[in-house]
């Protein structure tokens, strides 16, 4: 049976010559864009513009929260939650379609204080979008929980993030917020950064902010880096195959990248 | 091999009978009645592709390159082009009347294509299938000239075919349907033809030689 069938498939090589192609071949996906994109929308949503998000919003939150009973009824709740507001608990909100907040029952610039940002799927593409690529963000179709601690006046660490992205996870990860400044509804803040994503199949990507990490400017539920560098760097078994550094400048992002064809 | 040995054995088991009731069938349906100059024919084809070559008939959607949402989608192997060998068929034809022939045959068919690394671009493996069918079928000989002949035909019968998806091998066997809607042949003892069809042995159009007597 061994023979008959090896015969079968020794025939089947022969008559090979005389196949034709039907299906052109595709293009290999390691491009030079498609660095781009992972470095800047996958790498960046997670390490930097989630957690300027997720302090944004906290901290509005926490504006709010801290309004005793009285003043609440007074405020203009469309000044801070355009989308509107709900109660979860009496620490605790949601803010439709964008995320849910919850305090630990202090102010959120009370140095030690924790608090949790939930994302919901695809916040954050409203909120930052090259120019060049809308829609592929780590949060685009994952819902993103990420626990902040305050370090102290207008400091946090994300000491914690989970995601039901299951493509990897984040290792390792360092990440602080700074609030520069803030006047006239613009919050700048500085963003240091580091860590890494592990994916299976031996392939991780590293990522570190340059020493003055990456200014990011808030307004009206948009942000705009100005300045910094995003390293990033891809591995395979341990070996680094790729990278791509993003400079941000208030005229867009400038990137250099391991590939140079298009 | 179990699998095969099985598949094998059905085979023979069902082509034997199969043979064996035709030609007894035929014996005694056209003694004395409706004289045919060819009792039998055999015949060899080429031609089309199986149905289940989904692939090939559905559209495989490939994402832009530039749209990935993991590092395996960047650095994953890509295909390269894929090729098939077409339908192989053989069978004996038993004409039962001028308008009614019954046949029994076999196909064969292969399709392959290659993977490549994303970084170094060498193969990176290969993805390849085979399938062999056994097929009846009852062939309508609408128009029955000395030169010329047009049919139409139905079969039912079964198949297996097996195939290695880079170290991923499956095997399966299954029920065979098969359509032709239109067939022509040209010739008187030695001839060619021609037909259309749809089914899980060949879909397109499918041509040949074959031989009456």
């Amino acid at each position: 049976m061994n023979r008959i069938f090896k015969a079968v498939l020794l025939s089947a090589a022969l008559v090979s010559v005389v196949s034709c192609m039907v299906e052109e071949s595709r293009s290999s996906h390691r491009t030079k864009y498609a660095l781009m994109d992972y470095a800047e929308c996958s790498m960046g949503s997670m390490y930097l513009f989630e957690p300027v998000m997720a302090v944004v919003l906290a901290s509005d939150a926490d504006i709010y929260l801290s309004l005793s009973e009285e003043d609440r009824k007074d405020f203009d709740i469309g000044s801070l939650f355009p989308e509107g507001l709900r109660h979860i608990d009496g620490q605790s909100i949601n803010i439709p379609d964008l995320a849910s907040i919850y305090s630990d029952g202090t102010s959120f610039g009370t140095a030690g204080a924790h608090w949790t940002v939930h994302l919901q799927p695809g916040s954050l593409g409203n909120w930052y979008a090259p120019y060049w690529n809308y829609y592929n963000f780590s949060s685009g179709y994952s819902n993103v929980s990420m626990e902040l601690e305050c370090l102290g006046e207008g400091l946090w660490t994300v000491t914690e993030r989970q995601s039901d992205n299951n493509s990897g996870t984040m290792e390792d990860a360092d990440i602080t917020v700074r609030l520069e400044d803030s006047q006239d509804g613009v919050k700048t803040f500085a963003v240091n950064a580091s860590g890494s994503f592990v994916e299976d199949d031996g392939l991780y990507a590293g990522c570190s902010t340059s020493d003055d990490g990456v200014m990011v400017t808030y307004s009206l539920r948009t942000l705009s880096p100005l300045s910094g560098t995003f390293h990033v760097s891809f591995f395979k078994d341990g070996r680094q195959v790729d990278f791509c550094d993003v400079t941000y400048t208030p005229d867009g992002a400038v990137f250099d990248v391991s590939i140079d064809e298009d | 091999m179990t699998r095969y040995k099985v598949f094998a054995a059905a085979a023979a088991v069902f082509f034997i009978s199969f043979f064996s009731l035709s030609v007894s069938a035929r014996e005694r349906i056209c003694k004395g009645r409706d004289p045919y100059p060819f009792d039998f024919e055999v015949r060899v084809g080429w031609g089309g592709v199986p149905f289940f070559y989904d692939s090939f008939f559905s559209y495989d959607y490939d994402v832009s390159p530039d749209f990935n949402t993991s590092l395996g989608s960047i650095y994953g192997p890509y295909r390269g082009p894929q090729y098939v060998t077409g339908v192989f068929s053989a069978e004996f034809d038993m004409n039962f009347r001028k308008w009614f022939t019954v046949t029994v045959g076999v196909g064969f068919s292969g399709r392959y294509r290659n993977y490549y690394d994303s970084l170094t671009e060498e193969k990176a493996g290969r993805e390849n299938e085979i399938s062999v069918t056994f097929l009846p079928e009852l062939r309508f000989n609408w128009l029955n000239r000395e030169y010329f002949r047009m049919y139409s035909a139905v079969g039912l019968g079964f198949g297996m075919h097996h195939s290695n998806d880079c170290g991923y091998v499956d095997r399966e066997m299954f029920p065979l349907l098969q359509l032709t809607y239109f067939g022509i042949s040209v010739g008187k003892k030695v001839y060619g033809f021609a037909e259309c069809g749809v089914g899980m042995q060949y879909t397109g159009i499918m041509a040949g030689l074959g031989y009456r007597f």
